[in-house]
């Protein structure tokens, strides 16, 4: 019962805001301007029919999780040792609070003046990912109970259990949270970055050609399948990377 | 195991000052006094978590301590059973303590499932089930447990624990009467 009432809440939402959409296309009248759900659905489906699109995809959803597992990696592993490492943590703050606050655009053009623009892309997603994961793991170490850690030096548990048994799963929740966020965030950046450099058989490629030949249908339907790709990705890292194991806290 | 003129202070306050106290293998020695006495501070000097301003320590050579902390320190994210063999307990000791201690149900349950004397039992089995320890410090490791289960754990204690060094913080003199104790008053 309750769960037939949220499907219908959802799709009273989806119909509400197709209809917005519907009367704001009519309102315009202009498909150059804001083209219709069907107008959008009708260039959905003659994308779907090329083998570019599928490519494009394809190259993208690989660029993009490239960047997202390098950043994660490059996340832990910074955060990890400049917890453990003073002299690494005010050698390498600098680094990252520059690497936060630099705008997502002057990072794009940069590395396109060092990268292929097939490269730009990865490179983009793993920065925008790195500070995120650093952050949250850094913070999470510090917040391991220093009781419990206590506890196993005086039982004598090995270092490696230590890791394992209190530090993992302490730093887990944390972890979840920040990769999800980073995911999208990932994403965005990274099409962004493809839109900018447009390197051969990507959906930033095909947004920027839709804008430069004025096909707003196509561009529509291109950025129709930038949210699903995304929201499909987050919903695969969430099942198979970030769910709680059987047995663990519940 | 001894301590030579310890002294402790913690921030311009003294905690513990000049204890002196032997504590003989095999021995059970209750240390009594309130709070504020200077009863865990000692405890922890004798693990080695805090370093004494003045005096030592002075542990026999084959020292392997177990212990019941204030806190039961307890992994929220294992089960019960995961918490007792995370030191290298045997899986079937760890089993066989808790069904001793009333928890033969709960060895998959997560800490945050259980009461607090529950919690107070688990902690105890851990101490009780550590590979090949020699002394067991035992700090207020009643606390939360009714009179029946407080008579069953003290039985369990004075079992388990043949041959071992015991030191047990209670401000409780029957605690220690139970357990028949040398007495160590600390005020």
């Amino acid at each position: 019962m309750r769960m037939s009432k949220k499907v219908l809440q959802t799709l009273g939402t989806a119909v509400f805001w197709l209809a917005v959409w519907f009367g704001a296309a009519a309102a315009v009248g202009s498909e150059v301007l804001l083209p219709s759900p069907t107008q959008t659905l009708r260039a959905l489906a003659d994308l779907l029919q090329t083998a570019t699109f599928y490519k494009s995809v394809v190259f993208s959803v690989l660029r993009l999780s490239l960047g997202y597992v390098a950043g994660v990696t490059a996340g832990v592993l910074f955060g990890a040792l400049t917890y453990r490492f003073a002299a690494l943590r005010t050698l390498f703050a600098p680094l990252i609070s520059g690497v936060k606050a630099t705008p997502v655009a002057s990072f794009i053009i940069l590395l396109f003046v060092w990268f292929s623009n097939g490269t730009v892309a990865a490179v983009t997603s793993s920065l925008i990912v790195l500070p995120i994961i650093w952050s949250a793991v850094f913070t999470a170490l510090g917040e391991v109970d220093g009781q419990l850690l206590e506890m196993a030096r005086v039982f004598g548990v090995p270092k490696r259990r230590v890791l394992a048994k209190i530090v993992v799963p302490s730093v887990r929740p944390s972890f979840k949270g920040a990769a999800a966020t980073a995911m999208g965030l990932c994403w965005k950046a990274g099409i962004a970055a493809e839109v900018i450099c447009s390197p051969k058989n990507s959906i930033g490629a095909g947004l920027y050609d839709a804008k430069i030949y004025l096909d707003i249908p196509s561009l529509f339907a291109w950025t129709l399948v930038v949210v699903l790709v995304s929201v499909m990705l987050e919903k695969l890292l969430v099942k198979l990377v970030l769910r709680n194991k059987k047995g663990a806290a519940k | 195991m001894r301590t030579e003129s310890l002294t402790k202070t913690f921030g311009g306050k003294v905690v513990l000052r000049d204890f002196t106290a032997d504590f003989p293998t095999g021995s059970v020695t209750c240390l009594l006094g309130p709070s504020g006495s200077g009863k865990t501070t000692l405890l922890r000097l004798l693990l080695g978590l805090e370093t004494p301003d003045s005096g030592r320590v002075v542990l026999d050579g084959d020292t392997i301590f177990s212990v019941v902390f204030q806190e039961d320190r307890l992994l929220p994210f294992a089960t019960v059973l995961q918490n007792i063999t995370l030191t290298g307990a045997d899986p079937g000791t760890a089993r066989d303590t808790l069904r001793q201690l009333g928890l033969g149900d709960e060895t998959d349950s997560m800490p945050g499932t259980l009461s607090g004397g529950m919690k107070r039992r688990v902690a105890l089995a851990r101490a009780l089930c550590r590979p090949g320890y020699t002394h067991l410090l035992l700090d207020e490791p009643f606390t939360g447990l009714d009179d029946d289960t407080k008579k069953s754990v003290l039985a369990l204690l004075r079992t388990q624990t043949q041959g071992k060094t015991v030191i047990l913080i209670t401000h409780n003199a029957a605690d220690a009467e139970a357990l028949g104790a040398a007495v160590v008053k600390l005020s």
